[in-house]
C-alpha cells in the first residue's frame, strides 16, 4: 500500500482519536520539537493499546494511545516523538545536506566533532541533523534518531534526563512479560533498551543547557488523566496480564489518581482468574475505596468478585451498596435481577 | 472448528467465505442446540462451529449472530488471528459462573478483538424472552475503516449455558432494515 493510500485510510480509520484537546496538545509538543518543520507533520492519534509511534516519509505521524498511557510526563512523550521526528528530518534533510557537505565538508565535520566532544550550543535544526549523523550516535538510523530526538528535546526546553527514564519503564514492563512478547513494538525494533538508556543518559549531560528545562508533568496530567481510564480498559483487553501488572505498578509509583489505578489493578486480577486472584482483586478494590473517589462501579465489581468466591451475602450487600450510591445507573435492573436470583 | 464463517479482525464482524442456506420466513427453525425461532423475512444462514450467522444483504451490512448454548470454557464467538484460521487465544472465554454483567463484559472484549472500534454499550437491562428472564443491551461501534454500525443484543443464561442473539448493521439503511425482524426473532425464541 502506498503511503498516500495508508494516510487516506488513517484519516477515516475507526480507531482514530478525534478528541480535540488531546490532538491540539500533542500537536503543540510536536511543534515545540520540530519547530519550522511542524507544518510538514500530520498527526494521527490511534486507539491502539501499545507503546508505539511511527513516522512515515510523507510526514504522516502515528501515535498510539498505549504510548500516552505509558509516558509519565510531556518530556517522556516528547522523547519518543523527537525520535520519530529525527527519522523524518534525517530523510528529508540528507539530500540538502549532501550538497552542503560536499562543498564545506571540513567545516561541517569540525562542527560535528565539537558537538560530540562537548556541550553543543543547540543551534538550528539543520545543524542538529548534521551533528546527529556523526559518531556519537553511529551510522545506525535508530541510534541517530535517538540522538536527534535528544537534541530536539533539549532544544524544546525539556529535561533531557527524562529520555532514558521512559526506556527504563519500558524495560521493566517487557521483562515482566512472561512470554517475552514485548508489549512495545517500538522497543523490539529499536536498539537494546539497556544500551539505549545508558547512551541517552550520557548524552543528556552533554546537551543540557542553562535554559529553562521542564518535564511538563502538570500539563501532561491535565490532558491525559481524564482519558486514562479508557486507555487502561483497552490495555486490559489485551490480556497481557503480567506486563499490565507491572505497568500498573509503575503508574502507581508515579502516584497520579491512585484510586483509579488500584481499581484497575482489581479489574486485572478479577479478569485474570488465576488462583488467589479474587482475593487480590478484592484487596485492590478496597484500596481504591480507601483512597477515596473510586470509579462508581467499584461496589458492583466487589459484589461480582464476592459472588464468585461463594460469599452470597457479601455479594448481595455490595451490589445493594452500588445501587444505593448510584440509584440512577443504567444497569440497575440487571443488578436487581442478580440480587433476586441469589435469594431464590 | 468446521469451516464456514471466517471471522476476521478487519472491517466486519463476520465475513463469510463459506456457503449460505436459505432460511424461509414464517417457519420455525431450530438454530441449533434446541434454540428455535421464527423469522418474518427470508434470511441466509451460515455457521462456524457453535456460532450461526444470518444475514439479508451480506454480513458487512447486517447480521444476526446466534450463540446457541455456549458452555464453560467456550468462546462467545471464535476470533481468528488476522488473515489466518488460527484462533486468537487472547479472547476471553465464557465461564459458567458469569452473571449478565460479566457476559456484557465478555461481549465487549470479544467484539473489540474482532476489530470493533470505539465500542459503546448502552441500556443494559432485564428482558424476558423464551419464557426465561434474560437481559438486553444496545451497542454502537466503528469498523476499522470507520463505517458506523449499531447493534442490539438479547442474552439468556440457562442451565449454566449462554444463549445470545446479537444483531448489528450499518447505521445507513441496513440496521433499520433488519431491526424489526430481529425483534420478532427474539420474541419468538424457544429454548428447550
Amino acid at each position: 500500500m502506498s503511503v498516500e493510500k495508508a494516510e487516506k485510510k488513517s484519516q477515516t480509520a475507526g480507531n482514530r482519536v478525534t478528541d480535540k484537546k488531546l490532538n491540539d496538545y500533542v500537536r503543540s509538543i510536536v511543534c515545540r520539537l520540530a519547530k519550522e518543520y511542524c507544518q510538514d507533520i500530520r498527526i494521527y492519534i490511534m486507539r491502539v493499546p501499545m507503546f508505539n509511534a511511527s513516522m512515515y516519509p510523507n510526514g504522516m505521524m502515528h501515535i498510539w494511545t498505549g504510548l500516552l498511557l505509558r509516558a509519565r510526563n510531556e518530556a517522556q512523550l516528547a522523547t519518543v516523538l523527537g525520535h520519530e521526528i529525527g527519522h523524518y528530518l534525517r530523510r528529508h534533510s540528507l539530500q540538502r545536506f549532501k550538497t552542503y557537505m560536499n562543498t564545506s565538508n571540513s567545516l561541517i565535520f569540525a562542527q560535528m566533532a565539537l558537538a560530540v566532544a562537548g556541550a553543543p550550543a543547540v543551534g538550528d535544526i539543520m545543524n542538529i541533523v548534521a551533528r546527529g549523523s556523526l559518531a556519537a550516535f553511529s551510522r545506525d538510523h535508530e541510534r541517530e534518531a535517538d540522538g536527534y530526538g535528544l537534541l530536539l528535546l533539549a532544544k524544546g526546553g525539556y529535561d533531557p534526563f527524562e529520555a532514558s527514564k521512559i526506556w527504563k519503564r519500558s524495560i521493566r514492563e517487557a521483562k515482566a512479560d512472561k512470554k517475552y512478547s514485548s508489549p512495545s513494538i517500538f522497543n523490539s525494533t529499536h536498539p537494546q533498551s539497556e544500551e539505549r538508556m545508558k547512551v541517552l543518559n550520557d548524552l543528556a549531560g552533554r546537551v543540557w543547557t542553562d535554559e529553562t528545562v521542564t518535564t511538563g508533568l502538570d500539563e501532561y496530567k491535565s490532558v491525559i488523566l481524564p482519558l486514562r481510564a479508557s486507555f487502561l480498559r483497552d490495555e486490559l483487553d489485551q490480556r497481557n496480564f503480567s506486563s499490565t501488572e507491572e505497568l500498573l505498578e509503575i503508574l502507581i509509583e508515579d502516584g497520579a489518581n491512585l484510586s483509579e489505578l488500584h481499581f484497575f489493578k482489581g479489574e486485572m486480577y478479577r479478569l485474570r482468574r488465576k488462583k488467589g486472584d479474587l482475593d487480590k482483586a478484592l484487596n485492590s478494590y478496597r484500596e481504591s475505596l480507601a483512597l477515596g473517589n473510586p470509579p462508581s462501579v467499584v461496589h458492583r465489581q466487589i459484589g461480582l468478585a464476592l459472588r464468585r468466591q461463594g460469599d452470597a451475602q457479601g455479594a448481595k450487600d455490595s451490589l445493594k451498596k452500588y445501587l444505593e450510591l448510584n440509584p440512577d445507573v443504567e444497569d440497575a435492573g440487571v443488578i436487581r435481577q442478580i440480587i433476586e436470583e441469589s435469594e431464590e | 472448528m468446521r469451516n464456514g464463517i471466517f471471522i476476521i479482525l478487519v472491517a466486519t464482524i463476520l465475513s463469510s467465505c463459506g456457503g449460505y442456506k436459505l432460511v424461509n420466513k414464517g417457519k420455525e427453525i431450530e438454530v441449533g442446540n434446541s434454540m428455535f425461532t421464527t423469522p418474518f423475512n427470508d434470511w441466509n444462514s451460515s455457521k462456524d462451529g457453535d456460532v450461526v450467522l444470518w444475514t439479508m444483504d451480506g454480513p458487512m451490512l447486517q447480521q444476526i449472530i446466534f450463540v446457541k448454548g455456549a458452555e464453560d470454557g467456550d468462546y462467545l464467538i471464535p476470533v481468528r488471528v488476522n488473515g489466518t484460521h488460527t484462533l486468537d487465544k487472547k479472547v476471553p472465554k465464557f465461564k459458567k459462573d458469569m452473571t449478565s454483567i460479566e457476559v456484557v463484559e465478555l461481549f465487549e472484549s470479544t467484539f473489540k478483538r474482532l476489530g470493533a472500534q470505539n465500542l459503546e454499550i448502552s441500556n443494559v437491562r432485564p428482558y424476558e424472552a423464551a419464557k426465561t428472564k434474560g437481559f438486553r443491551f444496545e451497542f454502537g461501534f466503528l469498523t476499522k475503516d470507520g463505517l458506523a454500525k449499531s447493534g442490539s443484543t438479547y442474552g439468556i443464561l440457562k442451565n449454566k449455558r449462554l444463549f445470545m442473539v446479537i444483531y448489528s448493521g450499518a447505521n445507513i439503511h441496513y440496521y433499520d432494515k433488519g431491526k424489526e425482524d430481529f425483534e420478532g426473532i427474539v420474541r419468538s425464541l424457544r429454548i428447550l
